[in-house]
């Protein structure tokens, strides 16, 4: 009986004992903690909410066999089953529906302060088929206004030329935004944090660019806790790693390396025309630091490095320029450092304050011709942001920039119009050393207002003043936009604006342009609305429509007695709509350009511009099936057009032809047309994510004609064509 | 520079059609150098001869255009012709093509000879910089080949200055050499050609900031063959060019024309039998 009462007393206990469980819920693959869901256990109807670190506590739950559930809105059901004893770490990790999908949407709303700017998150330009990897630069590509500019990718904004858009790191400019002319651009993808594009009308804040501007802005690292990225794919490798350092501060560091070198060497080794010698490379690195110095400041600093090199040899000249053979080598490569401080003075003003030290260097050696470029580059900008009322805002900015440049030189003139450049060998030549100091100083005011506090008008009434010492100029560039917010779905814009960029260092150089060159300037007038058809929900339609004319006068153009004049003028008008749509798993984009642009050049009469594209049509669309993503950019853009050669004429002393011209950009490249597919693949660690992507660039192998190459002399040519189909297979790691 | 970036890139990224003919391939009428008697002169001087190095496929004749001229601005991008230049003379002369003699291949190769009785003018130099004073300012003859179906244009300068040493044709060392040796037999694939030539001069020369220089001319040659092609046909003297064919049949010319960049020009040619 004794025995029996015993059994029974510990079988009772053991049925009855209750447990303590303690845990963390973690987002699957990111770590992240989950706050404020709720967790179950049944079957007893047990549940515990998570804190800000995810954390839960059952307590007083029966031990045995029970069902741990956790059910929250775009995640995978979790349902465990356990058996329920003490514990005090488990951990439960819920499985997103999806992790990052290409979605249209332009989510750079929020902090856009521009109605004309556009911009691609990370989450956008990491997935963009055809931008070689998520490369944020030729993602932007996919914009309206934004032009193809094949092999080279450089960034054609609304029919402007490469060298009048300005590339912005945080807000300071640098001299090139690609590897390469165009392979991937100077910051690793995952360190970026959007890619903004100003194409027309916008506000003060940025000059000197009569196209546009294109802007790359680092993301702040982040600290919650310690992340990391490795990643490889067929032309380069390279890793991140970013978290906190303190309770105020967190760090990233990026670097990346290309191989491409080795690649090209094996295009080398079937040609006879070329020797690579040195494997042509890049890199860069990134870092970043961030600190909450206090409730009002932070601190954030941002270091980009960037090389390329490339070095070969050309046994055959170039376009058949004795003057372009024998060894070539070039290496391209700058730094900044930019520490910015961003002060809240008070719950209305707000001072940041940011400076770019750095150094910029080119060399280009040509036989014993050589471009030597060496410069010491400081940039500063400032901006009191002051909210004086509901009704009015003001911005109140500094944009100056300081350099030293040291330039060794021993390179011909080169006459070149309509896109044909005359040999080398017959342009007189120039050596010599030069150097000094150039600055330009910017101030700006932008004001926002509004003639009540529930008025539907914003009216932007903004100015900005520039002086370059390069030409000695002051510009007074008066900018207006406005603004009509119709309903909470529709929104109309307008702006007219003045728009300056100084001379190229080459057109006002005394030795080899001319040093009373004026700085070319532009009149741009826009108009656009926007009309978000989802009425609040994250499905349908937005649709973005955009007008725009620009006037363009004291263009640079080339002159036989003065190197160069200001004579050149022209236009630049057209529209372009974007149509986004996003239902479920699919989301899709169509933006249209269409443009007419011309330039008139006293002596050769008005022409279409280089980068006319009458039809520029980009189709995206992205398809997200659990852990597949399926995304497609097909492009149709009407061909550039180009100066036909009609004949050479022999320069017997320097054994070349010269070309001689037909009327400037009288004829056309054939459409150019492109299908980029890309497939990425996740796979869903508890702590970690691996990705694998195919991109596969020019999928029907398209023979789009890029430029036309010319027999010795000039009887006869052909097209050279753009990049064949191109796959790109690659893996990435994250955690 | 960005522009020569760029082309480098698009060369290396891009495909293009490698079939246009080959600029050492000799096929059909060509100008290959225009030899002067002096490539500089003093100011008054009289125009000094030419000598055109000329190939065709065909025996014609050629009613040939000059026209004497200042130089119009070449090197800073006006058009190599002499139309619409105050002062320009003209000429005619006819080329029959049928006297060429040396024989390789299609193309028949001579020389015919240029003169005419013009004198630079005297006063070319007066009012102009002593950069323009020492490294001359050029009056080109500029010749139309009228060919029926087209025209074919080529010029020469002839540079009036102020140096008192005026610059002399370069000048050939010895003969062609087939991987160093001479030869009379065909070329093979791989074959390397090479010539010597005579040490290039030394000049004064002014820089674009004014800097008065001493420089020594830099020499270049371009080859020529009526079968095949060369890996390099545009060479230093110090360098061989490949050959990279195999297997030619019947006669061959290989032309070969050394430069000093300064007008200065002198052509050899090698005629091999089967």
């Amino acid at each position: 009986m004794v025995f029996f009462t015993l059994i029974t007393l510990i079988f009772t206990s053991f049925v009855n004992a209750q447990v303590t469980i303690e845990g963390t819920l973690l987002e699957k693959g990111t770590r992240k903690p989950l706050a404020d869901v709720s967790v179950f256990i049944l079957p007893h109807k047990l549940k515990a909410t998570t804190t800000s670190t995810g954390s839960y506590k059952f307590e007083n739950v029966p031990a045995g066999s029970c069902q741990l559930i956790v059910n929250l809105t775009g995640y995978i059901k979790l349902e465990k089953n356990e058996n329920c004893q003490e514990t005090k770490n488990q951990q439960l990790f819920l499985e997103k529906k999806f992790y990052t999908s290409f979605q249209t949407t332009v989510t750079g709303k929020a902090t856009r302060r521009d109605d004309q700017a556009q911009a691609l998150t990370q989450e956008e330009f990491i997935k963009a088929p055809g931008s070689f990897g998520g490369d944020p630069v030729r993602a932007a590509q996919n914009l309206p206004g934004v032009g193809q500019s094949g092999a080279n990718a450089q960034v054609i904004v609304q029919g402007a030329g490469p060298d009048d858009t300005s590339y912005l790191i945080n807000g300071h400019r640098v001299p090139i935004i690609f590897h390469f002319g165009g392979l991937s651009s100077v910051i690793i993808p995952e360190a970026v944090d959007r890619v903004e594009l100003l194409p027309s009308g916008y506000g003060p804040e940025y000059s000197l660019a009569l196209g546009g501007v294109v802007g790359l802005t680092t993301k702040n690292p982040r600290n919650d806790r310690l992340h990391g990225m490795a990643f490889v794919d067929l032309f380069n490798a390279g890793g991140l790693l970013e978290g906190p350092i303190d309770e105020k501060s967190s760090f990233l560091v990026a670097g990346r390396y290309s191989y491409i070198g080795q690649v090209l060497q094996k295009v080398a080794e079937s040609n006879d025309n070329l020797e690579l010698t040195a494997a042509p490379t890049y890199y860069d690195i990134t870092s970043i630091y961030t600190r909450e110095i206090n409730e009002k400041n932070i601190f954030k600093t941002t270091f980009v490095a960037s090389r390329d090199e490339l070095e070969l040899i050309f046994n055959r000249s170039i376009n058949n320029d004795p003057g372009l053979t024998g060894n070539f080598y070039n290496r391209t490569q700058f730094f900044r450092i930019i520490p910015q401080l961003t002060t809240q003075i008070n719950s209305t003003t707000k001072l940041d304050n940011s400076i770019a030290i750095g150094k910029d260097a080119i060399l280009v050696d040509i036989s014993s011709r050589y471009l030597d470029v060496d410069s010491n580059v400081i940039t500063q900008r400032s901006e009191l942001t002051k909210e004086w009322s509901p009704t009015y805002k003001t911005y109140l900015g500094l944009d100056n920039r300081l350099d030293y440049t040291e330039v060794k030189i021993n390179l011909p003139n080169s006459y070149s119009i309509g896109g044909v450049r005359n040999p080398f060998s017959v342009g007189e030549e120039r050596s010599f050393t030069t150097g000094g100091t150039d600055f330009e100083l910017g101030a700006y005011l932008r004001q926002e207002i509004k003639p009540h506090a529930q008025s539907k008008w914003t009216f932007l009434p903004n100015v900005r003043v520039d002086y370059f010492s390069t030409n000695e100029e002051t510009h007074f560039q008066p900018r207006f936009q406005t603004r009509y917010l119709w309903d909470s779905s529709l929104l109309l814009r307008g702006s007219v604006g003045l728009y300056v960029q100084p001379p190229q260092p080459q057109e006002s150089s005394k030795e080899y342009g001319n040093n009373k060159i004026r700085s070319p300037k532009s009149w741009h007038y826009t108009a656009g609305l926007t009309k978000d058809f989802r009425q609040g929900s994250s499905e349908g339609i937005e649709v973005t429509n955009n007008y725009f004319y620009k006037e363009l006068n004291d263009l640079v153009i080339p002159d036989i007695q003065k190197n160069y004049n200001n004579s050149g003028t022209g236009r630049i008008l057209g529209g372009e709509v974007q149509a986004k749509y996003r239902k479920n798993e699919w989301s899709s984009q169509l933006v249209y350009t269409y443009l007419d642009s011309e330039r008139r050049i006293p002596g050769f009469g008005t022409a279409s511009s280089e980068f006319d594209q009458t039809h520029n049509l980009n189709l995206i669309c992205s398809y997200n099936l659990e852990r597949w993503t399926y995304s497609a950019r097909f492009r149709f853009v009407s061909g550039n057009p180009y100066t036909p050669v009609i004949g050479g004429t022999y320069d017997a002393d320097n054994d070349v032809y010269i070309p001689q011209r037909g009327r400037i950009y009288s004829q056309r490249f054939d459409a150019f047309n492109q299908l980029d597919i890309r497939i990425d693949r996740k796979f869903i660690y508890d702590t970690w994510i691996l990705t694998a992507y195919l991109d596969i660039q020019n999928f029907y192998n398209a023979k789009n004609p890029q430029s036309i190459q010319y027999a010795f002399d000039y009887s006869k040519s052909s097209r050279v064509r753009g990049l064949p189909i191109l796959p790109t297979f690659g893996v990435k790691g994250e955690f | 520079m960005k522009t020569l970036i760029l082309l480098t890139t698009l060369f290396l990224l891009s495909c293009g059609d490698d079939n246009l003919s080959k600029v050492e391939r000799l096929s059909g009428f060509r100008v290959l150098a225009i030899e002067a008697s002096n490539s500089e002169v003093s100011p008054g001087d009289a125009l000094p001869s030419l000598s055109l190095h000329l190939v065709d496929n065909v025996a014609r004749n050629i009613p040939t255009d000059v026209a004497i001229c200042l130089d119009p601005g070449i090197s800073f991008g006006a058009e190599p012709s002499c139309e619409g230049v105050p002062g320009t003379q003209t000429s005619s002369l006819t080329i029959n093509t049928g006297g060429f003699t040396v024989t390789g291949g299609e193309v028949n190769y001579g020389i015919i000879p240029f003169s005419a009785p013009i004198n630079v003018p005297g006063t070319i130099l007066d009012g102009r910089s002593l950069q323009e004073a020492i490294n001359g300012v050029a009056v080109i003859v500029h010749f139309t080949f009228n060919l029926g179906d087209k025209k074919v244009e080529a010029f020469k300068r002839i540079v009036a200055t102020s140096r008192t040493q005026k610059n002399l044709n370069p000048q050939f060392a010895g003969p062609i050499l087939k991987n160093g040796t001479t030869f009379t037999t065909n070329l093979r694939k791989n074959d390397e050609l090479s010539i010597g030539v005579n040490a290039p001069e030394t000049y004064t020369y002014v820089a674009v900031d004014g800097e008065v220089i001493n420089r020594t001319e830099t020499l270049s040659l371009a080859w020529y063959t009526t079968s095949g092609e060369f890996n390099r046909p545009k060479a230093r003297p110090d360098q061989s060019v490949k050959y990279l064919k195999n297997g030619v049949t019947g006669s061959e010319l290989i032309i070969v024309i050394v430069r000093d960049e300064r007008g200065g020009v002198k052509s050899l040619v090698q005629q091999i039998p089967f």
